[in-house]
């Protein structure tokens, strides 16, 4: 995600957004609200809050835009501010829960200790597929916020390690450790949850 | 090799790219073979996940932000404007306290009169018709006039 050339229209649009132009920070959104949205989708469980929590991003995103110093591109910034705001309101959700595991209801655990000891019945792929689908996405659901966003940029969005770092303002060295971690702990929980009575 | 070291290995590279002693260690591991099963079967799912495309946002979706963004800005500006309203409102409330305090806090035959200090005192109605009476030669004054009250307390309403 590199530097816009300084032709690009989108540099115009952002100086002029600097100065309180709504029209053309109607236009950065409308340039940038599918990256939004997608990021938001990928990061919060709740379907019924993408649209809602991606609006709150844009608002918090023109509050903030004098802010913005060309340093990066606007695609970068936009896509840290969503990942701020969504990491706190992973937060908030999690804070709001009582146990580790309450967020499943028994429903919930039951298919997860179907799909978990599924394994060895090796029967239609497809199958196979939509289980081991299923199991990410609720162990992902489960992970404590900041693993959830390193798996989902690295693994759902496809990140390389330097695109995280870039967005998410750390080095390198950091990212790897933090993705070594939660990838560690999504197969620990994994194995600790099927070791439940 | 420690079963932990092992899964540093499994989590970060692929089955192939494994050294000699990590691959002896699986073989051998009924830990690391079950650790090396479940991690590909997520690693299987995450894929799964990350092909599936992510919703688009709805139609007029930029138009609904910038409605948001000119309420938040009303908003902003009705709520300096409230607490301009509330600021103003506690100075009042203070101001009139402090009068309320100085009204009581000051003695009543001090610079400040109440209502009821000067209720409690009223100039006799003789006193001042005596003020404006004509004096006549001759007359002592007090044969006619007596000004004994002076000395005395009224009654309320001015009676002898
Ligand atoms: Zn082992």
């Amino acid at each position: 995600m590199a530097n816009p050339p300084q032709d690009d229209p989108e540099v115009g649009w952002i100086k002029r957004a600097q100065r309180g132009d709504g029209d053309a920070f109607e236009e950065l959104v409308r340039r940038h609200e599918r990256r939004v949205v997608g990021l938001v989708s990928r990061l919060i469980a709740r379907r019924a809050d993408v649209e809602d929590v991606a609006q709150e991003i844009f608002v918090k995103a023109y509050l903030a835009i004098r802010t913005f110093n060309f340093e990066s591109s606007f695609g970068t910034w936009i896509s840290r501010v969503a990942i701020n705001h969504c990491y706190d309101h992973l937060r908030r959700a999690r804070a709001s829960r009582v146990a580790y595991y309450a967020d499943l209801s028994q429903e919930g655990e039951r298919a997860l200790a179907a799909q978990a000891d599924d394994r060895d019945r090796s029967g239609e792929r497809i199958e196979e597929r939509i289980m081991a689908r299923d199991l990410a996405e609720r162990l992902l659901r489960r992970a404590p916020p900041e693993d959830r966003v390193m798996l989902t940029l690295k693994e759902l969005e496809q990140m390389s390690v330097s695109e995280i770092a870039e967005v998410l303002n750390l080095r390198e060295s950091t990212v790897k450790v933090r993705l070594h971690r939660a990838r560690k702990r999504m197969l620990e929980d994994l194995k600790r949850w099927r070791r439940r009575p | 090799m420690h079963c932990q070291a092992v899964w540093d290995f499994l989590l970060e590279t692929n089955q192939e790219d494994w050294p000699e002693p990590v691959r002896a260690h699986v073989a051998g591991c009924r830990a690391c073979q079950a650790a090396e099963r479940d991690w590909r079967r997520l690693r299987q799912g995450l894929a799964a996940l990350a092909a599936e495309p992510p919703p688009e946002p709805s139609l007029g979706f930029s138009a609904r932000v910038r409605r948001r963004i000119e309420e938040a800005a009303r908003g902003e500006a009705g709520e300096v404007l409230a607490e301009r309203a509330a600021r103003r409102l506690i100075y009042a409330a203070l101001l009139a306290v402090l009068i309320l305090v100085v009204c009581l806090v000051v003695p009543s035959s001090g610079p400040i009169r109440t209502p009821r200090s000067a209720e409690a005192y009223p100039l006799p109605q003789e006193m001042i018709s005596a003020q404006n009476y004509p004096v006549f030669p001759g007359q002592p004054l007090d044969a006619r006039y007596d000004f004994s009250f002076v000395s005395e307390r009224p009654e309320r309403g001015g009676g002898r």
